[in-house]
């Protein structure tokens, strides 16, 4: 199977990033947070494996990124235990907080300003991507990588750690949940 | 409508988001892009010559089987061709030494003869 040139493999990265991104997104609930993630797993992919055949990238990147992902999370759930901590002992909030700002937080967890007279095309995306947000780990992962990166099972299977049968009863479900939602919210596909 | 039909509707959709990030956004994975491509993992000498010959294989349709045979091949004609450069250059040496002798109209037996060594001395006695 021949090797990745270095063309070959800017070109996957140029076509994986946004996607990336949006996963990251979806899963860290934070840009910044979902910058870093991509940045890390492009560079552990270049770095460690650039060398290999081009079909292989797809399942390697998505290995990568989803153990960034989780590394993150991990360091967020440490950083936010101790915050709390520090918080709680010295049972101070923070004055510069604006209520209006963490309402808007609350509705809008990826972040985003909606004007209003938006395009309906954009409230449904944006529907979409919060269902997609509230997704389980594992469902969202399985959904992205078959629907989105449109790897096969046994890809995902690989990238996933998992089994091909796990990937397919978290596919479906999550298919289920999605198309519940968001027939719920009147958004029809 | 089935499971398939509805991740591909949900995934088109999220392509046409993906498609509108912001400027910033996407200047960042450009700039992410390039430094992951500067640490490029190198290709090592033999993973070059696997990827011509894979190159190769690919090219002209052939099986890894073929693939190999050709790789051996190559490996083979690169050896001889060393051994025939070496070859070459030892007789043009022995040619040279030969244009020399004739330009000096001694014949080569003249080395190999004793009393030519004693005539030579005797004569840069006197």
């Amino acid at each position: 199977m021949p090797l990745a040139s270095r063309a070959e493999l800017s070109s996957f990265l140029e076509d994986v990033e946004k996607r990336a991104f949006k996963q990251a997104v979806y899963a860290l609930r934070n840009e910044e947070a979902a910058l870093d993630a991509v940045q890390d797993a492009m560079l552990k992919l270049s770095a460690s494996y650039g060398d290999r055949p081009c079909d292989e990238f797809p399942m390697l990147f998505q290995r990568i990124l989803r153990n960034v992902i989780y590394d993150a999370m991990r360091r967020r759930k440490v950083r936010n235990t101790w915050v709390s901590l520090f918080s709680a002992l010295t049972g101070a909030d923070d004055p510069d907080a604006d209520p209006l700002e963490m309402l808007g937080a609350g509705t809008d967890p990826d972040g985003r300003d909606t004007p209003h007279g938006r395009l309906e095309q954009a409230r449904t995306l944006q529907v979409i991507e919060r269902e997609i947000a509230r997704l389980p780990a594992r469902q969202r992962e399985a959904f992205l990588m078959r629907y989105w990166e449109e790897m096969d099972i046994a890809e995902t299977a690989a990238a996933m750690g998992c089994s091909e049968g796990s990937v397919k009863t978290h596919c479906s479900r999550a298919t289920q949940t999605l198309a519940a939602a968001l027939k719920a919210r009147g958004v029809e596909l | 409508m089935n499971e398939v039909v509805v991740g591909r509707r949900i995934a088109m959709r999220l392509s046409a988001s993906a498609r509108e990030l912001d400027p910033v956004v996407v200047e960042h994975l450009r700039a992410a892009r390039a430094r992951a491509l500067e640490r490029q993992r190198p290709q090592g000498w033999l993973a070059v010559l696997a990827t011509g010959v894979g190159a190769l294989g690919a090219g002209f349709a052939l099986t890894p089987a073929t693939r190999s045979a050709v790789m051996a091949g190559l490996i083979l004609a690169v050896f001889f061709a060393g051994n025939q450069w070496v070859s070459d250059s030892r007789q043009s040496e022995i040619l040279q030494v030969d244009a020399a002798l004739l330009m000096d109209d001694l014949p080569i037996d003249a080395y190999l003869d004793p009393d030519f060594k004693t005539w030579l001395l005797q004569g840069s006695r006197s």
